[in-house]
């Protein structure tokens, strides 16, 4: 089998600083990692390479600084990797990503299966893994919290309110992971070989034939501001907590709360 | 042609419509007052008429309807059809487990630009915002989208439910679409309910008690289960309390975790920071209980007492339990 693996290098948000008074980002000494998501994803793909046979490959779509999500994917057993990395992919929208995955998968597939993270924690959107399907007209099982390997396809669990779905579809399909799904494995003493020497094939648009009109992104950011405020209410005194409960319930009566 | 109209996706549980679907309906509403544009729902369902007249009592002018099953990859064909022919400016759609899937499905078939989990949407002269929180909700993002349709995405209880008008209603049109054999190659096989992810439904809950880091353990959380059992309430946690393992995941409020807006929300022992806030602000009824008179819960919070939750809690499920006696 040949199976797919997309990776996003995302930022610790938690580290971005931000000014409040000019509400600009400071990104400076902001650490960078492989979206936790995508690790599972990993695991996926390599659960079903070790089930069926084949190897897996990793694809992002990023910096120059994202080839070490690459290294770090070779270091637990994948195989082959490709960056698209390239001036005009900077600051791409989901539509544009998924229309530029979309090619690379083309110039490099086909594929078998496509193993996503379920969402990023830069953007959050889990939108490319439908988006992707959609353009490739493969199957789409998103969120996945488990993961089933069958003869033709995989069947998936995933939660949906107050119970569990169960969805399948055969191959060629798009399977995003939850951290849920797997436990991912730790890198052994051959992957870190494996990782020096990982040939990371880079391909910007020229190579993938792609038209620059065509990966526009529509969607853009005019702009950030501060959440509003919001109104402050009233204290209840709390030294007596007998009276402070008496008075909270009387007032919340009041509202027909409860 | 030139487009108009902003279009709800209606989904459907049990033949009535998600309360994510009328909060959107009603926003819809809103956008078109005054204007010549109109709110229109579309409902893929073969019994819509329980939802549509749902639609019409909270503000559709017009409710589209095709009769068929429901999934997400015949509706995002069925949508990218009917937006053809129609050509609306907007396409609202919720933010639930297929109501992602469907919106980037569309917006790949559409070639349309999407803005997910917005917090609002502004329309002005001059054009369409989306808003949403980034950097953990320490900043809000303005999106525009430059080409027609916009596709957007909203958490249920991001725009909060008002007083539907019983009894109005507006035009229905019945759509055929036939969806062609290839365009369906993912298969729903069932839905198992589950007892734990039903009590962590709390998306739906119209009381929540929820605890953060100051309740100390998982067994201080019982106290939180008790008070949640007499109100008739779920319990929700912050990201903390969910790191430090006293409770699941999928109970935990805010950006990254469900966007919750029942009638009362009781936070004990939260602090009341942005990420968690942004999850959970438009409950009708904020109470905060904390012993720091400092936590910025308490700048907004409707009420907010400064004590040891480990004292109030019991207090209150003991008041509550007398009343109801
Ligand atoms: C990318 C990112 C995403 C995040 N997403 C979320 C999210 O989705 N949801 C979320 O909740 N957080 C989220 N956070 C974390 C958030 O920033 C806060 O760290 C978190 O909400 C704090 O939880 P807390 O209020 O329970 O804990 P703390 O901030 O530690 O506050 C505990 C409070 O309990 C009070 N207290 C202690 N003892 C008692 C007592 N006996 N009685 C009464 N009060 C007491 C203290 O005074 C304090 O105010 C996110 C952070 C990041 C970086
Ligand atoms: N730039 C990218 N390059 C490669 N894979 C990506 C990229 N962006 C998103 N993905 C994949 O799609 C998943 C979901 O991302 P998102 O839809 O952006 O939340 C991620 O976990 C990745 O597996």
């Amino acid at each position: 089998m040949k199976i797919l693996v997309l990776l996003k290098e995302v930022p610790v948000v938690s580290d971005i600083k931000i000014n409040r008074q000019y509400f600009t980002i400071d990104r400076s000494g902001v650490g960078k990692m492989m979206n936790p998501a995508d690790r599972h994803a990993i695991e996926a793909a390599l659960s079903l390479a070790d089930a069926r046979g084949g190897e897996v490959t990793a694809m992002t779509m990023g910096p120059e600084s994202s080839e070490s999500i690459l290294r770090e994917a070779a270091s637990i057993g994948v195989k082959a990797a490709y960056q698209l990395t390239d001036s005009v992919f900077a600051g791409s929208d989901t539509l544009a990503t998924a229309t530029i995955l979309k090619a690379a998968i083309d110039a490099t597939g086909p594929y078998d299966a496509v193993f996503c993270g379920a969402s990023t924690i830069d953007g959050v959107t889990g939108q490319i893994p439908a988006k992707l399907g959609t353009m490739l007209g493969y199957g789409i099982l998103t969120n996945a919290c488990r993961i089933e390997i069958g003869e033709a396809g995989l069947t998936i669990d995933r939660k949906a309110g107050t119970g569990y779905e169960k969805l399948t579809a055969a191959f060629p399909l798009v399977c995003s992971v939850t951290e849920e799904a797997n436990t991912p494995r730790k890198p052994s003493i051959k992957g870190r070989t494996a990782s020096k020497r990982l040939v990371v094939e880079v391909m910007d648009h020229e190579k993938l034939q792609i038209s620059k009109d065509s990966i526009k992104s529509p969607s853009s950011i005019v702009g950030l501001f501060p959440p509003p405020a919001l109104e402050k209410g009233q204290m209840i005194p709390g030294g007596d907590p007998e009276a402070a409960a008496a008075e909270l319930v009387d007032i919340l009566q009041g509202h027909a709360a409860f | 042609m030139s487009n108009q109209n902003i279009w709800v996706f209606f989904e459907l549980s049990g033949g009535l419509p998600k309360r994510v679907c009328l909060e959107m309906m009603q926003k819809a509403k809103a956008l078109t007052e005054g204007t010549s544009e109109q709110a229109v729902a579309l409902i893929i369902d073969p019994e819509p008429e329980k939802a549509a007249k749902a639609a019409f009592e909270h503000g559709a002018d017009q409710v589209l309807i095709v009769r068929q099953k429901f999934f997400f990859e015949s509706a995002a064909y069925i949508l990218e059809k009917l937006a053809e022919k129609y050509g609306p400016k907007i396409v609202m759609i919720g933010a639930t487990t297929e109501g992602r899937d469907l919106a980037a499905a569309a917006s790949a078939r559409l070639h349309a630009g999407i803005a997910s989990e917005c917090t609002d949407v502004v329309v002005t002269g001059s054009g369409v915002f989306w808003i949403r929180p980034s950097y953990d909700g320490r900043l809000n993002t303005n999106i525009s989208i430059e080409a027609y349709p916009m596709i957007g995405t909203f958490k249920p209880g991001i725009f909060r439910l008002q007083e539907p008008a019983p009894g109005r209603s507006g035009r229905l049109t019945e759509e055929e679409v036939e969806v062609p054999a290839g365009v369906l190659l993912t298969t729903l096989l069932g839905f198992t309910p589950d007892d734990e992810l039903t009590k962590a439904n709390i998306e739906d809950a119209e009381i929540i008690v929820a605890g953060g880091r100051g309740v100390g353990s998982a067994e201080g959380f019982g106290q939180l289960y008790e008070l949640a059992a007499v109100l008739g309430g779920s319990v929700g946690a912050s990201r903390a309390a969910v790191d430090e393992g006293w409770i699941g995941k999928d109970y935990q409020i805010g950006i990254t975790g469900k966007t919750v807006a029942p009638k009362l929300y009781i936070g004990f022992g939260i602090s009341g920071a942005l990420p968690h806030v942004n999850g959970m602000k438009e409950s009708d009824i904020i109470v905060a209980v904390n012993t720091d008179p400092n936590a910025p819960f308490f700048d907004i919070a409707n009420y907010g007492i400064v004590a040891d939750l480990n004292v109030i809690c019991p207090a209150l499920t003991k008041k509550i339990k007398e009343m109801k006696e």
